[in-house]
C-alpha cells in the first residue's frame, strides 16, 4: 500500500481510537460552537439575498481569519513532530503532504471548517462572488493556522513578516473600501504568500535547540522556581503567554477606536466580554505545552502530597497570572468608564469557575499519568480541562448578553457542588496513584 | 567481501547557539569494519551521527562517500543507510509488524520481500513470548529498541548508524545483535556506532574513536588501543582520556 494512505488509514483508526474520546468530544463540542456563531449574527443582521456590504464581509473575514485566536486555539500550538523522520527516502512534499493530512484532523482546522460551512448556510448573498471570498478566506485561515504553527516549531522567525502582510492583505480592503473584485485579487496574493511560506517554513529536519536554558540554582530551588521553571523554558509557553496578554490588550483597548466606542456605562459586546473574561489565560495554563499539570504533579511529588502544599504550589502558579490579567480588565473598565457591579461579578465569579475547573482537573490527572514517564501525560488530561473550560464560552455564545450575568453565577453555584462530589469519588485514591504512579 | 568502499569525515565543526560541539573531526570507516565512538555523555557521539545521517548539517567540512562529498538529502543516501538513533521516531501507534510494512513501502521493497524480512528480523530479534502484536507505545524500552533496530535493517543497507544500539537491551539480545553486527561486517557492510557497552565494545570493535571535550582524541584499530586500554584490566589511557576518577563517593557524603 502507498505510505500516505497507509499513514492515513492508521491515524484515521487512533482518531476513532477509544482513547481518543476526550479530544474528539472537544472537537465535536468546538464545531459545534463555530458553525452556531453564524448563525447567531445571521439573526443579529437579519440578513437574507441582499448585497453585501463592505462592513459584514470584513466581519465575517475576520471572525474566520482568527478563529483559530477565537477558539483558544493559539495556546494549544503544539510544536510540530515530522511524522516520519526524514532520513527515509521519501521526498519533502510526501512528509509535506502528510503533514497537512494530519493537520485536517486538529481542532483548530476542523473549527475553521466548521464556521466557514456555518457562513454559506446562515448568510445568503445574491453575488456568487461573495461565497468565493469566503471560501478562499477559509483556506488562508486554513494555511495561517499552519504556517503559525510552522514558524513556532521550527523557530523560523523570518517567515513572520509573510504571516503578517499575508494576514494584512485581507484586512485592508475594508480601510481602503476597495470593491469585492479588489479584495478578492488580494484574498488570491494572500494565499500564493501564504502557499510559499507554509512549503519553505515547513521543515523535514527534527526542530533545531532552543536557546540558553534556565538553569535553577540548588540553593534557588524554591516554589516558585520550579512552578515557573517550565513557562521561562519553554519558548511556546512564553509566546503563549505574551500573545494571550496582548491580544486581550489590543482587542480591549485599541479595538474601540478603530471601530465603534464603547458607550459609558453600557454592557458589554460578546466578544470583548471574552477577551475581558480570563477565560483566554486560563486555557493557555490548560494547554499540556504550557507544562502546568506536569509542574503540578512532580510538586505534589516533591512536597510529600500535603494538601496544604498542593494549594499553596496551585496559588503560586495561578497567582501572578492572574493578577496581570485581572489588572488589564479592571484598567479596561476604569478606562471606558464601565466599572459597574454586574461587569466586576461576571469578571471574578468566571475566574472562580475556571480555578474550581482546573483544581477538579488537576485531581483528577494522577489517572491519566502513563506510568513510566513523568513527563508522558496523556493528551486526553489537557483536553477534558480545556472542555469543562469551554462551558462559560459556549454559554456566552449561546445565550444573549442580558443572561450572562445569572448563568455564570449558575455555573459556579453547579461548580461548587460538582467539587466536593468530585473529590469525593476520586479524592480518596489520588495519593495512592500519584505515588504508584512515581513508583 | 565486496569491493572497498570508505565513509570518510573531513575537517567537520558543529556548533549550536555559539558553544562548540564538535571540533575538527576526521576519520575514515572501511567496509568491514565495526567503528565504535566512545566518550562522555552530551560529548557530541550522537551529534555526529546526526551529522551523517543528515538530520543536521555541519557548519564546516565534508562528509565523503568513497571520495565523494554525500548529499544527505539524496534518495540514494537515504537508502543506503540504515538509522537507529532515538526510539521516538517511531511511529508509536503501529504495530512493529505494520510499522516495518511501512517501511517496505517507503524503501520501494517488493512486498513479498518486506514479509519475509519482516518475520526474519522479528524472530531474529524477539523472544518467541514477547507479545508484539500491539501498538509500539505499549512496548517495553528494550522491545522499542529492538523496533528500531528492525526498522534500520529491513532495507539490508549498506552502511549501518547505530546511536547506542545496546541500551534497553536484555544480554541476550545484545549478545545476538553482535553476532549480527560481526556477520554484516563480514559481507562487507560499512558500521559505524556509539556505545557506552564496553563489554560488547570489545566484541565486536574492529576501529575505535574517542570522542572528549569537542574533538576525536584517538582514533586507532582497536586491536591496538586494547593493548594499552584492556577495559577489564588495567585502563589507564581510558580513565585519563575519560577522566575517570574526576570524582569519588565522598561527594556523596551528605547522602
Amino acid at each position: 500500500m502507498n505510505p500516505i494512505i497507509y499513514i492515513f488509514k492508521k491515524r484515521s483508526q487512533q482518531f476513532f481510537d477509544k482513547e481518543n474520546n476526550p479530544e474528539r468530544i472537544l472537537i465535536l463540542l468546538n464545531m459545534f460552537g463555530f458553525y452556531y456563531i453564524p448563525k447567531l449574527l445571521s439573526s443579529v443582521f437579519e440578513y437574507s439575498d441582499g448585497p453585501a456590504s463592505p462592513y459584514l464581509l470584513y466581519i465575517i473575514n475576520n471572525l474566520i481569519l482568527f478563529t483559530p485566536l477565537l477558539s483558544l486555539f493559539l495556546p494549544t500550538f503544539e510544536a510540530k513532530k515530522n511524522i516520519l523522520p526524514s532520513y527515509l527516502p521519501m521526498p519533502k512534499r510526501s512528509l509535506f503532504l502528510l503533514d497537512c493530512i494530519a493537520a485536517i484532523g486538529k481542532r483548530a482546522s476542523l473549527s475553521i471548517i466548521a464556521m466557514t460551512a456555518g457562513f454559506f448556510i446562515y448568510f445568503h448573498f445574491a453575488d456568487k462572488w461573495v461565497y468565493v471570498s469566503i471560501s478562499l478566506t477559509g483556506i488562508i485561515a486554513l494555511m495561517m493556522t499552519d504556517a503559525i504553527t510552522n514558524v513556532l516549531s521550527w523557530q523560523k522567525a523570518k517567515w513572520w513578516a509573510a504571516i503578517i502582510i499575508a494576514a494584512a492583505l485581507n484586512l485592508l480592503p475594508k480601510w481602503t473600501g476597495a470593491d469585492l473584485s479588489i479584495s478578492l485579487y488580494l484574498k488570491l496574493v494572500s494565499a500564493f504568500i501564504l502557499g510559499v511560506t507554509l512549503w519553505y517554513s515547513y521543515s523535514i529536519h527534527p526542530a533545531s535547540p532552543r536557546g540558553s536554558k534556565t538553569i535553577i540554582q540548588r540553593s534557588h530551588i524554591s516554589a516558585w522556581s520550579i512552578l515557573l521553571k517550565e513557562i521561562t523554558r519553554s519558548g511556546l509557553a512564553k509566546t503563549s503567554i505574551t500573545i494571550i496578554f496582548a491580544l486581550k490588550i489590543f482587542v480591549l483597548f485599541a479595538m474601540p477606536y478603530f471601530g465603534e466606542s464603547y458607550l459609558a456605562g453600557s454592557q458589554l459586546p460578546v466578544v470583548s466580554l471574552l477577551f475581558y473574561s480570563p477565560i483566554f489565560l486560563f486555557a493557555s495554563i490548560f494547554n499540556n505545552s504550557f507544562g502546568y499539570f506536569r509542574n503540578l504533579f512532580v510538586n505534589i511529588w516533591l512536597y510529600d502530597n500535603r494538601t496544604s502544599q498542593y494549594i499553596k504550589f496551585f496559588a503560586s502558579l495561578l497567582f501572578p497570572l492572574l493578577l496581570a490579567d485581572i489588572t488589564i480588565s479592571m484598567l479596561f473598565l476604569l478606562w471606558f468608564k464601565l466599572l459597574t457591579w454586574p461587569n466586576v461579578i461576571i469578571y471574578f465569579s468566571s475566574a472562580l469557575y475556571l480555578i474550581i475547573v482546573a483544581g477538579i482537573t488537576s485531581c483528577l490527572l494522577p489517572k491519566k499519568i502513563e506510568q513510566r514517564s513523568l513527563s508522558g501525560i496523556k493528551k486526553g488530561s489537557s483536553s477534558w480541562s480545556s472542555m469543562i473550560s469551554m462551558i462559560p464560552l459556549l454559554i456566552v455564545t449561546g445565550f444573549h448578553l442580558r443572561q450572562i450575568c445569572p448563568t455564570l453565577v449558575a455555573c459556579l453555584g453547579i461548580a461548587f457542588v460538582a467539587i466536593p462530589v468530585l473529590i469525593k469519588k476520586y479524592g480518596a485514591g489520588w495519593q495512592t496513584r500519584v505515588i504508584q504512579a512515581v513508583k | 567481501m565486496s569491493a572497498q568502499q570508505q565513509l570518510k569525515l573531513e575537517g567537520v565543526y558543529k556548533s549550536y547557539n555559539g558553544a562548540s560541539i564538535l571540533q575538527d573531526v576526521n576519520f575514515q570507516v572501511n567496509n568491514g569494519d565495526i567503528y565504535t565512538l566512545i566518550g562522555k555523555n552530551g560529548v557530541g557521539k550522537s551529534t555526529l551521527l546526526q551529522l551523517i545521517v543528515g538530520l543536521n548539517t555541519p557548519d564546516k567540512g565534508e562528509i565523503q562517500l568513497n571520495g565523494h562529498a554525500i548529499i544527505t538529502e539524496s534518495s540514494d543516501w537515504k537508502k543506503n543507510i540504515g538509522v537507529a538513533l532515538s526510539t521516538e521516531n517511531l511511529i508509536e501507534t503501529l504495530t512493529i509488524e505494520e510499522y516495518l510494512t511501512l517501511l517496505g513501502g517507503i524503501y520501494g521493497l517488493e512486498k513479498s520481500v518486506t514479509k519475509s524480512r519482516t518475520k526474519s528480523l522479528i524472530s531474529y530479534f524477539y523472544e518467541d513470548n514477547e507479545k508484539i502484536a500491539k501498538p509500539i507505545k505499549d512496548y517495553s524500552s528494550g522491545m522499542k529498541k529492538k523496533a528500531l533496530l528492525c526498522a534500520a535493517l529491513v532495507h539490508n543497507p549498506a552502511i549501518l548508524l547505530l546511536d547506542e544500539p545496546f541500551t534497553f537491551l536484555d544480554p541476550a539480545s545484545c549478545s545476538r545483535l553482535c553476532d549480527f553486527l560481526v556477520q554484516q561486517k563480514e559481507l562487507g557492510k560499512i558500521i559505524l556506532l556509539s556505545s557506552h557497552d564496553l563489554l560488547y565494545i570489545d566484541k565486536i570493535s574492529t576501529r575505535i574513536g574517542v570522542l572528549d571535550s569537542t574533538k576525536l582524541i584517538l582514533d586507532d584499530v582497536y586491536e591496538n588501543f586494547k593493548q594499552e586500554n584492556d577495559f577489564f584490566k588495567d585502563n589507564k589511557m581510558l580513565k585519563k582520556i575519560l577522566n575517570y576518577n574526576s570524582k569519588d563517593l565522598s561527594l556523596l557524603e551528605e547522602l
